[in-house]
């Protein structure tokens, strides 16, 4: 096949327009409402199951299973943020998380996670820091994303 | 964020090398579609002008990104919020109750004296934790139980100290006086329910030093009146019959054989029971246990099985010390066991939480062997020695969360029932029959109010009354 330097540019620039297109197409799919599951950039996490960050979020696991402690950062409780995590991630409503910590305070003395009101910056200062945020809150770089929960 | 996930994509293909463009634009439009002219030069140019741009704007993206980043490393030795994760903190919670009871006791019942049959308010728990996690796998933790008592208990009834002339029961006076104005303070009491240090570096594997909660069964960890369903507790956690609290070490870890699924360890190695157990041990034996458990955690159901097998020896000794004259330098020290028993204790535990419906049971055997005999008054006046004994106690519990949500939204309403059973072989042959029936009421997380009916009966007993009947409510708070 003839290829001269014009028609890899013009082949180049259809690519380019093909995934442009491909993609926005998936931007229209992408809801900024969807929950993003985070954890710091400097954590070496393998593969994480949304099991795995339930346990973690009711300390039932305390480390990613590599001696890095995992370290569960809510948002604020009544935000919109923590309520939909509850109720996709946890699957428990705020007084049902209530009672758990309640429960667990009583057996175990610890409290539940700690509450920030920027769980992406919390996330990216802690070292272990596993967290959610809104794909339309998300920002590249800041922290890793493990998984995406969709939220109709 | 979407259209920076759109760029991101966007930027591997804008710098394609020339040699692997072939497979990409097979994909799409072939090279001899475009010379052939089947794609416009219009749209072509159309095309140009919107990557160009998505270009321009990746790289006021990656800019932005790039600010972000380097402003929070700026801050990253400020604190976010006031709330830093790893710097030293104190946690403070505890819980406390108010419980009403009134015993309809028989005037010719076994145990009329030995229990209140007038309607009576009493303040059984009054607990307060400290909780502190110093780093990423070390914390410290103190729970504090404190209580009116010992004023105005009675003494007598531990030591069987029982004779045909009758139990002398001794009131405990701890009242002190101000000497300035005369005024009357009655001295309560502190008991040290925990005080451990906890190292974890991993979920399977942690140890605690300290004093620590026996890791058996359901009840003997929840513990908290907001957390126990009932008001009163199943006999062989009222009678101790497996040591409630140890100190000494204990290790723990866990693991995750399925999804939601977990197996828990532990082994305890203590100082055991003993007369002053908790500040020194009298022999040199130490106390051994074994937890596992097995339990499947989902958010709508709960199974779980364990058990614990401790062992241990009591030690009780007396001294005798003569001390000689500073001329004779001579002294006797005498240090002779009064009581000595090894026991062999196992337990095992039930868990089931489905639909509503919570069913907890326990089941736990006591064996106790004497080397040596302690001397014992017995109700005839005559003097003796118990002999070895076993004991099994059980309780099962049954209680159903009523489906209200719609009506009264998060106030729990739930009705539950318990039967408890507890008997002796070869010590007091006094079997101990109790069922409870009651109702928990939860209006918010933290607090609990509860009323409930109890039945006893002591069926051995033949030439006393041997039932009783009892009702309570009880308010729980945790904060």
């Amino acid at each position: 096949m003839k290829r001269d330097g014009k028609t890899i540019r013009l082949a180049a620039w259809l690519a380019a327009a093909s995934i442009v297109f491909g993609a926005a197409e998936n931007h229209a799919a992408d809801n900024p409402r969807d929950i993003l599951i985070i954890v710091n950039l400097g954590a070496s996490v393998g593969d994480v199951t949304i099991d795995q960050v339930r346990d973690i979020f009711l300390k039932k696991r305390t480390d990613w299973g590599s001696g890095l402690s995992a370290v569960p950062v809510h948002a604020r409780k009544g935000s919109p943020l923590r309520r939909d995590f509850l109720e996709h991630v946890l699957k428990i409503s705020q007084d049902q998380e209530d009672e758990y910590w309640a429960k667990m305070t009583i057996r175990f003395g610890f409290p539940g996670p700690p509450e920030f009101a920027n769980t992406l910056k919390a996330v990216f200062r802690l070292r272990g820091a596993v967290s959610y945020v809104y794909r339309g809150e998300y920002k590249e770089g800041v922290a890793k994303v493990l998984f995406v929960v969709p939220v109709d | 964020m979407g259209f920076l996930t759109v760029l991101v994509m966007l930027a591997p293909a804008a710098t394609i090398p020339q040699g692997e463009t072939s497979a990409v634009v097979d994909a799409g439009v072939t090279a001899e579609e475009a010379e052939t002219g089947q794609v416009k030069p219009e749209d072509l140019k159309k095309m140009r002008r919107e990557i160009e741009a998505a270009n321009k704007e990746l790289g006021k993206l990656r800019q932005e990104v790039e600010e972000v980043r380097s402003e929070l490393k700026e801050k990253d030795n400020e604190d976010l919020t006031g709330e830093a994760q790893f710097e030293p903190s104190l946690d403070i919670s505890g819980f406390f109750d108010l419980t009403f009871y009134k015993n309809f006791i028989p005037e010719n019942h076994i145990v009329k004296h030995f229990f209140p049959d007038v309607s009576t308010f009493a303040m059984q728990n009054l607990n307060l934790y400290f909780y502190s996690r110093m780093t990423e796998s070390l914390s410290a933790f103190i729970e504090l139980k404190f209580t009116f008592l010992p004023n105005g208990s009675e003494t007598g009834i531990r030591d069987f100290d029982v004779t045909k002339h009758g139990l002398t029961l001794k009131r405990t006076d701890s009242t002190a006086t101000d000497p300035l104005t005369l005024e009357e303070y009655d001295l309560g009491g502190v008991i040290i329910e925990r005080a451990q240090l906890e190292w974890r570096p991993s979920n399977y594997f942690g140890i605690i030093a300290g004093r620590f909660l026996t890791p058996f069964g359901i009840w003997n960890t929840d513990h908290g009146p907001t957390v126990i369903i009932p008001i009163r507790y199943p006999n062989f956690q009222i009678y101790h019959d497996m040591p409630l609290a140890q100190t000494g070490l204990e290790a723990f870890g866990r693991m995750f054989p399925a999804a939601n699924t977990y197996f828990d360890w532990a082994v305890t190695v203590s100082n055991g029971r003993g007369p002053v157990e908790a500040t020194v041990d009298l022999d040199e034996n130490k106390a051994v246990g074994l937890r596992l458990k097995l339990s499947y955690e989902s958010p709508d159901k709960t199974f779980s099985l364990g058990g614990y097998g401790y062992t241990g020896d009591y030690t009780d000794t007396v001294k005798s010390v003569t001390l000689g004259g500073s001329q004779t330098g001579t002294s006797a020290y005498d240090e002779d066991i009064y009581e000595k028993y090894t026991e062999y204790v196992g337990s095992l535990d039930l868990l089931i939480e489905l639909f509503g419906v919570r069913f907890q049971a326990e089941y736990l055997r006591r064996l106790v062997k004497y080397s040596t005999r302690p001397l014992w008054y017995f109700s005839d006046e005559t003097i003796g020695n118990p002999g070895d004994w076993v004991s099994n106690s059980a309780y099962g519990l049954l209680a159903y969360e009523l489906p209200l949500q719609d009506l009264i939204g998060t106030f729990k309403i739930s009705p539950y029932v318990m039967a408890d059973y507890y008997g002796e072989v070869d010590f007091s042959n006094l079997d101990a029959v109790v069922a409870i029936f009651g109702l928990n009421l939860k209006p918010v997380p933290n607090v609990v109010i509860k009323v409930e009916g109890t039945w006893a009966k002591h069926p051995d007993v033949k030439l006393y009354e041997n039932t009783l009947w009892g009702v309570g409510a009880q308010l729980a708070t945790s904060f």
